[in-house]
């Protein structure tokens, strides 16, 4: 409740989030939301111009509504993108802490290993993650959660670091905290904030990559609609029917652009020394 | 049995380059209910000999040599999760930086709660419900509201007052605060010492007191400690140690107090000089290079610890020759 007070502060954060709840909501609702079965073909109605009633955003080449699909396109790569994160989160974030907190030997290894994934573009490690699973939603959550990992284990050990030496840490230990009640009961509340407002930034990429994935043809495979598939073939007909890549490109603009907004108003609302 | 005894506590700190000699050769007791003043100016180990005690000493610091008892029980031999066991139930600490010891992102109750936590098997409601009482008992009002604020929305005052409160939560059996009212002003200096001494006398439990303020102790203290470059050089109780001071260190630290009454000083005396670098300490007496009676004889002999009356003792020269 009190989190929801404080976000009426942030009027973009909050609008950016009424906007992801929506499009969450679009996506648990979909079959009651889409006004056809998103795989349904008509080929008497290929290529329906935009407005055309029935079908207000048109039709694709197999006569199959624009709307239905970009309806339930937002299922997988809302999903897709939340559960890649998640995994990148855990694996991470245990990564991370158990480096920053160690130190020594440990700390060395891990991060020296995740220097050497961080080295290779996420989008190239899913693409070599995708490659050897073969193309499926599942791969690309495997992928990019592999492709995310460094990332978070970097911001999550930094963030141990600096709180690893506060006096607060030690003034913990003096009072008897076991190494497992510190990293729980004093580190974890101090990093959650940094690793959430990096988890609204991941979405946004996890959403992109996803797209980008299915765009070279690597993501769900057909008929399934997803936001970056209907991009490809919004390509080859981008003069037919513009509205394909247009709207399934929105979309994506969209849904990024409200995660990284909202990241941003969290960063500042989660911090209890901001006084706003 | 004394509540604790520290005996013969050596503790270096060894870099690859050289050794500082922080403890050398520390032995006093605390007795149960006492409340022992530790003084000595930055760096003159007493810092080193409380983070000894509780084990903590951040590394390259390592114990020697000596022997830590609790209640007879050496605590250099208890397992990690033993010693654990010792921090914060039996022994708890107030640090000097309040606001620096409370996490600035968990509520203070939720703080204190933690400490039930850590050491007893109750309910999450309970220790909260425990906390808010040691809030209250530590004189903070509305202690239920103020539970839930964090730390930054505090006093300097009330975040010592919040600490504190940590401390006596499993009703330690010795409280060891290190320099707790040095950050505050006089007022509320006084209110905290107020509040330690309520909690000996509530809880029974003995205070080994560090500072670097002689002045600040005198009403608190029944013993005094006073240390020098790592070792004790004169101890015994606080009237005897203020009325018939016999260390120079000591005497120069007591002309260095500012008197209320009588006249008005022009200046006050100051011990001239630093004390020696513990990675090179000289071989006879520590305090030789700064001391008004230095004699030859000092520089070669390193003085031991010598009795000059009922349980006060001191380091030095000038009254080794008295005892055979």
């Amino acid at each position: 409740m009190d989190f929801l007070k404080r976000l009426r502060r942030y009027p973009v954060a909050l609008a950016a989030g009424l906007c992801i709840l929506a499009v969450v909501l679009t996506a648990l609702f979909a079959p009651v939301l889409a006004p056809y079965d998103p795989d349904e073909m008509d080929t008497a109605t290929r290529f329906a111009p935009l407005g055309t009633p029935g079908h207000w955003l048109g039709t694709d080449e197999f006569g199959r509504d624009i709307l239905s699909r970009i309806i339930y396109g937002s299922r997988v790569s809302l999903l897709v993108a939340f559960t890649a994160v998640a995994v990148a989160l855990a694996a991470g974030g245990v990564l991370g802490v158990l480096a920053g907190f160690s130190g020594g030997v440990a700390d060395v290894l891990l991060m020296r290993l995740m220097d050497l994934l961080f080295a290779i573009p996420a989008l190239m490690v899913a693409l070599g993650v995708v490659g050897l699973l073969g193309p499926s939603a599942f791969s690309v959550v495997v992928a990019l959660g592999v492709a995310y990992t460094p990332l978070f284990a970097r911001i999550a050990r930094s963030a141990v670091v600096g709180v690893r030496s506060a006096a607060y840490i030690e003034a913990a230990r003096a009072m008897g905290a076991s190494p497992a009640r510190l990293i729980r009961c004093e580190v974890l509340p101090n990093i959650l904030p940094i690793l959430l407002v990096q988890v609204t930034a991941s979405l946004a990429w996890g959403i992109l990559d996803e797209a980008s994935l299915g765009f070279l043809g690597l993501g769900v495979q057909p008929p399934t609609s997803s936001w970056g598939a209907m991009l490809t073939t919004g390509r080859q007909y981008m003069y037919q029917a513009p509205s394909i890549a247009l709207f399934a490109g929105a979309a994506v603009l969209v849904v990024v652009f409200a995660f990284n907004l909202f990241g941003d108003g969290l960063r500042d609302l989660l911090d209890p020394r901001s006084s706003r | 049995m004394p509540l604790l005894e520290v005996d013969d506590l050596e503790a270096a700190f060894l870099f690859a380059d050289r050794t500082v000699r922080a403890v050398n050769g520390v032995s006093f007791a605390v007795e149960a209910g006492e409340i022992v003043g530790l003084i000595g100016e930055s760096g003159s180990g007493k810092s080193v000999t409380v983070q000894s005690i509780l084990r903590l000493l951040p590394s390259p610091g390592r114990i020697v040599r000596g022997a830590i008892r609790l209640n007879g029980v050496n605590l250099l031999d208890l397992s990690r999760e033993q010693m654990r066991q010792v921090r914060g139930r039996r022994i708890a600490m107030v640090v000097q930086d309040a606001l620096a010891a409370l996490n600035p992102v968990i509520p203070i109750g939720e703080q204190i709660a933690d400490v039930f936590l850590a050491h007893t098997q109750v309910k999450r409601q309970t220790a909260w419900e425990k906390a808010v009482g040691m809030l209250r008992r530590v004189g903070i009002s509305a202690a239920e509201e103020r539970a839930r604020h964090y730390a930054h929305e505090f006093s300097g005052g009330m975040q010592q007052r919040t600490v504190i409160a940590a401390a006596l939560a499993c009703t330690p059996e010795l409280i060891i605060a290190d320099e707790p009212t040095t950050a505050l002003d006089v007022t509320v200096q006084q209110q905290i010492l107020a509040l330690l001494q309520q909690a000996r006398s509530e809880l029974g439990s003995a205070i080994l007191y560090i500072s670097h303020d002689l002045a600040v102790v005198t009403h608190l203290c029944d013993r005094i400690l006073i240390m020098y470059a790592g070792e004790i050089v004169e101890q015994g109780p606080t009237r005897t140690l203020f009325r018939s001071p016999k260390h120079p260190y000591t005497q120069g630290l007591l002309a260095s107090i500012p008197s209320l009454h009588g006249d008005v000083q022009e200046y006050l005396p100051a011990i001239p000089g630093l004390p020696p670098n513990a990675a090179a300490l000289p071989t006879g007496c520590r305090f030789a290079a700064r001391c008004t009676f230095v004699q030859e004889r000092c520089r070669a002999h390193h003085p031991e610890l010598v009795s000059v009356g009922s349980h006060h003792a001191v380091r030095c020269i000038l009254y080794e020759a008295t005892t055979p």
